[in-house]
């Protein structure tokens, strides 16, 4: 490819579907379409068996899609109408795999040597800029190892330097970091981070957890039953969900089913006054309404606020401490609501207590019922 | 699960390999039954005046050693639960000798053991008080019981494997769990165990019943001084007289072929085409202590039967002839030293080492396809997975005669040719060369293989680089199961083998038929060495990879 491709597209997938059991029928992936420009870090996240990984695979070659077009660097790599499929190993593309699949018969040094000599490199050379490649790492004093002598961290260092050795424009990681112990997962988080800056690679990375997504990425995609629910930065994808179904996958703690009735709304914890964004629900369409845990509190007497709504005869369930506020469960009938407290000492909880709530409705998430039950 | 479409080759590769194998598998098998039908063996059949009896003791042969390989396999791999852990180990290792003991010379031990009148242990029953009235005997090993007894008990290790490893497979879990809801410790076995093994035991039952059904060794050592006959010892002498009526010996094998096909379908619909080759996993067994010294007193006394016959090899090897007294002094090397300085044996050996390496060659790589093959590594439809499960089916002296019948003739004429020797062995060791590899490439992820796709390997690199280095191992021990079976190859041999080109095994029967036991010991005594060094081999192999890989 040229350095003057007039765009900046390092990555075109076209309406790709891809059916695995034709007898079913079933689409793994729905006619997906999404472009991904140079540079960029690009987050696939959704729970499991929604197609990341198939939509990864396609990508480096490993998987036919059953019909669609794909494009890296500008060039077109698969196209079912034309019966194209570039095998993998000419796309140029570095990738790490969830099981670090290092090859357990190569010294951690001719692993990562490797992509180099299959692009032709002699052996001594290879090998210099694979150890280059460890220091990078900070696994240059592993060179002479055996995978099998690794701990889990450390291989997934070295499949990361395997990954990134030959300088390919794209990396793909599929949930890279899901065997890896909690404490090692964010080290070698912010390890992918700082090699992002430091050696420029477009980056896709799948992964089914919302945490390590948001921190990763300088953008999300969304997926859903091999299907893209939304595409945005980890900020608007979090604070606005487009559907229900994101909404629940960005973990958000409370939902109700909700009605306008004039200036009330009824909700499955009996009515409460449309304020906010609720007072602009059509009248008599059934909604859902999902609000954070942060956007409840404890109401003292007068407290209402124009973009509020207060609910009484709540009950104090349950208070889990957890760092700076406790998580309040409270109940009123069959309803349950979780909502963030402070620990003031002047508006100490007890469990049992009585209390009423306020609700803020100024950026409330609505979605039409039922619209979104797949 | 679907295999990666990366994975998934297709080529000529596959086209070449599935007409190599029909050429191995097919063509033979199939010129047997035509000629069979066309020939007018099938017309044959009912003029040859033996042929019911013939029938009759091949069903009973089978049947009587399925039902005896059955019980003794079955008690063995319940005996090794029921003892004490620590042990386990090395009393597993015990019912699979007579896997690994060649069957010949197992054989040729238990008639320098029993023969009527020289055999020790008959001449040693004859002077006690009770027995001393007799000429011969008390036992005659060279009847339809014995041989029965016999090549029953040579398939109990085989029963074994499968039985015990459905049994580790099962855990001691849910029987334990019965023992808690008040059953007996027999009851537990009837209601519990046996269900849960017994899909295992049919499938063993139904390899069993084949293998007895072709069952070539024991007949012939044993049988044919009394006349006792089955359809292969009378395929081979028919293969002995000159001109051989392969119409008539066609029509002899047609039905053993048949009821091959038959059981490599009747598996199909059981377990599906996959599950016997799947590696047996094994749950840990948590019991740490109990288990009962008695229950391995079985397991012991079986030991002892296998050791017994190779104790007698040993002393008529070293006697200057076979009495049936143990004369001490006479003992000496002699006989070894004559066998190793016999021009016969010697050109013998050259044969058989000559074949096997050629084999080896030829094998061990149609072995790798057919693994990849039943890996799902390579999309080549059903025929070369059927034509390799039909291998394992059908009774190595009939391929023999198929061989002989199809490459010994013109237009091929290799009678009398190592060629002849090649053909065969190739077609017999394909699934045991095929199992290691398959074993191995199980154990190994396809994300090895991919991963070094996106590092730029082409397949041919992949090939080099990444997929033979891991199989190693499965390819070491595939080519030593290979050296080891041929060496003591002995019915398909015979069947091939003519004066002037023999095998050693061929060569071990000629001397068994001219009666020279010292050295007939001695070379079945050689097969057992080597055959103890492979295996001693393959299992360090075994160990050296599990070393050096995660
Ligand atoms: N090799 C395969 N054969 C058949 N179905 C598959 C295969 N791989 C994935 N699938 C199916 O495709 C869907 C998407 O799977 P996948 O891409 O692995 O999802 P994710 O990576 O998001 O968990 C799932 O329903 C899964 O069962
Ligand atoms: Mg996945």
């Amino acid at each position: 490819m040229s350095a003057d491709t007039v765009t900046a597209e390092q990555l075109t997938i076209s309406e790709v579907t891809k059916v695995y059991d034709h007898r079913s029928g079933t689409k793994a992936l729905d006619d997906v379409s999404l472009t991904i420009r140079l540079g960029e870090l690009v987050v696939l996240l959704g729970p499991s068996g929604c197609g990341k990984t198939t939509l990864l695979r396609i990508l480096a070659g490993l998987e036919d899609a059953t019909s669609g077009r794909l494009s890296l660097y500008g060039e077109p790599v698969v196209d079912t109408g034309r019966n194209l499929s570039v095998p993998p190993h000419k796309r140029g593309l570095g990738m790490v795999f969830q099981n670090y699949a290092l090859w357990p018969h190569m010294k951690v040094v001719d692993n990562v040597a490797y992509p180099l000599r299959t692009s032709g490199l002699g052996r001594t050379e290879a090998r210099e800029r694979a150890l280059e490649m460890l220091r990078s790492v900070r696994c240059d004093h592993l060179a002479t190892r055996l995978p099998s002598q690794l701990s889990g961290g450390q291989q997934q260092r070295i499949a990361l330097g395997r990954a990134l050795v030959a300088r390919p424009g794209i990396v793909l990681f599929d949930e890279p970091l899901s065997n890896v112990d909690a404490q090692l997962r964010k080290e070698v988080r912010t390890e992918i981070r700082r090699l992002h800056a430091e050696i420029d690679f477009t980056g896709i990375y799948v992964t089914h957890d919302l945490q390590e997504g948001l921190e990763l990425a300088d953008r999300i995609v969304v997926m859903s039953h091999g299907r893209i629910e939304q595409i945005g930065t980890p900020e608007e994808i979090f604070t606005s969900p487009i559907s229900a179904y994101v909404a629940e996958f960005m973990g958000i703690e409370n939902k109700t089913g909700v009605r306008r009735r004039g200036g009330v709304v009824a909700t499955g914890f009996g009515e409460i006054e449309a304020t906010g964004d609720l007072a602009g629900l059509p009248e008599g369409v059934d909604h859902d309404f999902y609000f954070r845990a942060s956007q409840v509190r404890v109401a003292a007497d007068g407290d209402s606020t124009a973009a509020s709504s207060r609910s009484g005869g709540w009950t104090v369930a349950d208070m889990v401490y957890a760092g700076g506020h406790s998580d309040i469960v409270l109940t009123r009938g069959e309803a349950r609501l979780l909502c963030e407290g402070t620990f003031e000492p002047s508006a100490r909880l007890e469990v049992g207590a009585e209390v009423d709530i306020e609700i803020d409705t100024a950026a409330a998430l609505l979605y039409p019922s039922g619209g979104d039950e797949r | 699960m679907r295999l990666p479409s990366l994975l998934r080759r297709q080529g000529p590769g596959a086209t070449v390999y599935t007409v190599l194998l029909g050429l191995f598998v097919l063509f033979p098998m199939v010129t047997l039954v035509v000629r069979a039908a066309v020939g007018g063996g099938f017309a044959r059949l009912t003029t040859y005046p033996d042929i019911g009896k013939v029938v009759f003791n091949t069903v009973l042969l089978a049947v009587g050693s399925l039902v005896v390989a059955m019980v003794l396999g079955t008690l063995l791999a319940v005996s090794v639960t029921a003892s004490p852990p620590h042990w386990q180990r090395l009393l597993g290792f015990i019912p699979t000798l007579p896997l690994i003991v060649p069957g010949v010379a197992d054989t040729l031990g238990w008639i320098f053991l029993f023969s009527p009148r020289v055999g020790y242990v008959n001449s040693w029953l004859r002077s006690l008080p009770m027995f001393d009235h007799l000429k011969d005997g008390p036992v005659d090993i060279f009847t339809l019981p014995w041989i029965v007894a016999l090549t029953g008990f040579s398939f109990t290790g085989f029963v074994y494997l499968y039985v015990s490893s459905s049994l580790r497979e099962v855990g001691t879990e849910l029987a334990s769990a019965a023992r808690v809801f008040g059953a007996g410790p027999i009851r537990t076995f009837l209601t519990v165990t046996l269900p849960l093994i017994w899909p295992s035991m049919v499938y063993a039952g139904g390899v069993v019943l084949l293998m007895g059904l072709g069952q070539f060794t024991n007949p012939l050592l044993l049988g044919s001084s009394n006349g006792i006959d089955v359809l292969t010892t009378v395929l081979f002498k028919l293969k002995s007289t000159y001109p051989v009526d392969y119409a008539f010996g066609a029509a002899l094998s047609a039905p053993l072929v048949i009821a091959g096909f038959l059981v490599v379908w009747g598996q199909r619909l059981s377990i599906g085409a996959q599950g016997k080759y799947q590696v047996v996993t094994s749950k840990a067994n948590h019991r740490t202590q109990g288990g009962s010294r008695m229950a391995a007193i079985p397991v012991l006394v079986f030991g002892a039967l296998v050791v017994l016959p190779l104790i007698a090899l040993v002393l008529v090897a070293l006697s200057p002839y076979w009495s049936g007294q143990i004369d001490w002094g006479a003992l000496s090397l002699d006989q070894v030293k004559s066998v190793f300085g016999d021009p016969r044996v010697a050109a013998a050996l050259g044969v058989t080492v000559r074949a096997i390496l050629i084999t080896v060659a030829i094998v061990v790589p149609i072995g790798f396809v057919s693994a990849m093959i039943q890996r799902g590594f390579i999309r080549a439809g059903r025929g070369p997975r059927t034509m390799v499960d039909l291998l394992t089916t059908l009774p190595t002296a009939i391929m023999g005669f198929a061989m002989l019948f199809t490459y010994g003739n013109p237009p091929f004429a290799m009678y009398g040719t190592v060629g002849l020797f090649v053909i065969t062995y190739v077609a017999l060791m394909i699934p045991h060369a095929m199992r290691p590899q398959l074993t191995s490439m199980l154990s190994i992820g396809s994300e090895f293989n991919e991963a070094a796709a996106i590092a730029g390997a082409s397949r041919a690199r992949r090939l080099f680089t990444i997929e033979l280095p891991l199989l190693r191992g499965g390819i070491s021990v595939a080519i030593t199961m290979v050296v080891i079976l041929l060496f003591h190859e002995f019915s398909a041999s015979l069947m091939v083998a003519t004066a002037g080109t023999q095998t050693i095994g061929s060569l071990l029967y000629d001397y068994f038929s001219s009666g020279v036991y010292p050295q007939v010991a001695v070379i079945a005594l050689l097969m057992v060495v080597v055959t103890l060094a492979g295996v001693a081999l393959s299992g360090a192999i075994g160990t050296n990879r599990k070393g050096s890989k995660r």
